[in-house]
């Protein structure tokens, strides 16, 4: 007569066991390349991983699979979403710790949280003698992060749609390309899967002509590739894209990573035709505009400091690293001393700046966002305009994104809460980064880095750095990445939970 | 008393002048001190040890050679092709690539190659040929991994037919 209230941990149950099995399965890629070119131990690291995430994810899947069904709130939503995040940290972990690269666990998970979060920052060591199944695993999980990983769970393995919208949103992600969450994460993947073919052939060409052997170039494409479109920022060498001294892999890896810093609706706008989207909308306007004023401050920090000897030297050094950092890709053509030892206080001003500003919303970039920063102008400029006006006149905030927006307040403040949220994420890591004893500069800059999962660093992110740095970091990364709330929903709820008890 | 204070203080000389004479004689500049003091070597001749990592980059004439330290970093090396030809082998996942001592100019910021860090090598040795690494297979590791398999498999198809006797 009586319904039983259903234990609300379930039905999340049932989604994360779906997002870790999703993971698992996806270890399939790295354990494939093992095989092929004969590393046997990796693979049977793969194998033995993949079977640990495989056994959680579908016992909690079993845990919640009757209660499915279930509506989830928005807060269950994105508890599903951090908690993922949080459980596939630690779990994609395993193969790095297996593989004798890494000195504690801790690294691994940062690693593994720097390469879903796209940030590209890593504990890594003797990088240039990882196996290509350890190195494809790397890069499989940016590609994924980039995507997200909530987003890939609700491609292929789950049809139940009640609730899933709420866990693409946890994911950062809410623009709605078509009307339900799983055909807008199946066309996210869609449109990153055709420019994953476009782009490693391209990629693979580049590297070929820098002079990588064409088997070993394919692979590398792929990486490179892979990591440029998730505004990644690994490398499969320890030099980073330096490596290949090439100003073709350094042309074509900046136009992919600037294409994938832009927001998932715009790609979709203009596959579907709309070509004059990439003109009028916010996000690439406040971009150019960004760019450009960024672009001409790294450029005079860099002449008046007289780091470069040539006018191409200090373009193709000062556009890289900062386009890098714009699009919060993170990918290097120097060493990360030299931005300390060698770049000066203006150029790394700008850098921190561009860092923080990051690329478009619902993209696979990071920080503020193109969006909230064009809302936050726009408002302004209203705001500005309104006190010329007579007091009688209505004035009316538009902007121009997929289609002509009236801005309500409540857009406007969202906007301001988020930005207010990851300036005192990057307050928190500076101080973090000083109390470890790094100069505010370092601090500053790499603190910025790890807000806009960036992936460009200092210096500071090394091994060696104190446990509690690395782990207020690995938060960073975890809260940028989800946009806050989703994290904080976990928070809440964890502490719900606790306090019933 | 006194011997053993003089053997003492003698051995203390020896420990700490030994690394100053090695370094003396071998003259060669770690990769990190290269880096944070790039200013300062700028434009010199210098000495540089490593392992030759990743791949040799043929251009016409040049070839560029990747050399990593003990310091978990390396080095750009621009060199002439002959001198390059000596490599053998280069240090990847299943080697461990040909150690080399390189003399050349250090270059902060180069010109002539877009304003990378690297060295213009006009000479080099191989100091010790390269060698296979070889990654036993863990037998325990493979056991286990078989086991969880079965068992992730046998999870997965109980996950399936739920999912089939619900639908049903």
């Amino acid at each position: 007569m009586f319904e039983k209230p259903v234990n609300r941990l379930l039905p999340i149950s049932y989604y994360i066991g779906c997002v870790l099995t999703a993971l698992g399965a996806a270890e399939l890629i790295p354990l494939a390349v093992a095989l092929c070119w004969r590393e046997w131990q990796v693979a049977a690291i793969f194998v033995f991983t993949m079977s640990v995430m495989v056994i959680v994810g579908a016992s909690l899947i079993l845990l919640g699979c009757r209660h499915r069904a279930e509506k989830l709130s928005w807060a269950e939503g994105m508890v599903v979403a951090s908690a993922s995040w949080l459980l596939g940290m630690l779990l994609c972990a395993l193969p790095y710790q297996f593989s004798g690269h890494y000195l504690s666990y801790l690294d691994c998970c940062f690693d593994v949280m720097s390469g879903l979060t796209t940030t590209g920052v890593v504990m890594i060591q003797n990088m240039d003698h990882l196996s290509y199944g350890m190195n494809t695993w790397r890069f499989i999980l940016t590609f994924i992060g980039g995507q997200g990983m909530v987003v890939l769970a609700l491609c292929f393995l789950t049809k139940e749609t009640s609730g899933a919208y709420k866990m693409y949103v946890g994911e950062a992600k809410d623009e709605q390309l078509r009307p339900n969450a799983r055909n807008t994460a199946r066309s996210i993947w869609s449109i990153s899967l055709l420019y994953l073919l476009i782009g490693s052939l391209m990629t693979w060409v580049a590297v070929m002509e820098a002079g990588v052997p064409a088997g070993k170039a394919f692979l590398h494409g792929v990486w490179l590739y892979m990591s440029a479109w998730s505004t990644g920022g690994f490398a499969p060498m320890s030099q980073n894209v330096l490596y290949y001294h090439s100003a073709a892999v350094e042309i074509v890896t900046v136009v992919f990573f600037v294409i994938g810093s832009f927001n998932f609706a715009l790609h979709y706008a203009v596959l579907k035709g709309k070509k004059r989207e990439i003109r009028r909308n916010i996000e690439t306007i406040t971009f150019a505009v960004t760019l450009t004023i960024l672009v001409l401050i790294t450029t005079l920090g860099l002449m008046r400091d007289n780091v470069y000897p040539d006018a191409m030297s200090l373009f193709r050094k000062g556009f890289y690293q900062l386009v890098s950092g714009h699009t919060t890709t993170g990918f290097m053509t120097v060493y990360a001393k030299q931005f300390y030892y060698e770049w000066g206080d203006i150029a790394l001003f700008a850098i921190t700046v561009s860092m923080l500003l990051g690329g478009s919303a619902c993209s696979t970039a990071g920080g503020f966002k193109g969006l909230r920063t064009g809302i936050i102008f726009s408002t302004f400029k209203t705001e500005l305009k309104r006190m010329m006006l007579p007091e009688s006149r209505v004035c009316e905030q538009k902007i121009h994104h997929i289609r002509d927006v009236v801005l309500s307040d409540a857009a406007v403040r969202s906007a301001f809460v988020i930005v207010t949220a990851y300036l005192i994420t990057f307050v928190i890591g500076t101080l973090a980064g000083m109390f470890a004893g790094f100069p505010f500069a370092m601090a500053a800059f790499e603190s910025a880095s790890v807000t806009g999962n960036v992936g460009l660093t200092i210096g500071i992110s090394s091994p060696t750095i104190p446990a509690m740095l690395k782990m207020v970091y690995i938060v960073m990364m975890w809260l940028a990445r989800l946009e806050f709330m989703s994290v904080l929903a976990l928070g809440a709820y964890l502490l719900k939970r606790t306090g019933r008890k | 008393m006194k011997l053993k204070t003089g053997r003492l203080l003698g051995l203390l000389a020896l420990v700490l002048l030994l690394p100053m004479g090695a370094c003396a004689q071998e003259g060669s500049i770690g990769s990190v001190r290269l880096i944070e003091n790039a200013k300062q070597y700028d434009g010199q001749q210098i000495v540089f040890e490593g392992e030759a990592v990743g791949d040799i980059l043929q251009r016409t004439e040049h070839a560029w050679l990747c050399l990593s330290d003990e310091s978990n970093s390396s080095i750009s090396i621009w060199t002439p092709s002959e001198l390059a030809s000596q490599v053998i082998m280069v240090g990847d996942y299943s080697h461990h690539g040909d150690e080399l001592r390189v003399s050349g100019v250090f270059h902060r910021a180069c010109a002539e190659h877009g304003g990378d860090m690297d060295i213009h090598a006009d000479a080099a040795e191989v100091t010790a040929r390269g060698s296979d690494i070889v990654h036993e297979v863990s037998v325990p590791l493979m056991v286990s991994a078989g086991a969880l398999l079965l068992i992730a498999l046998t999870l997965v198809g109980f996950v399936i037919v739920k999912h089939r006797g619900e639908k049903g």
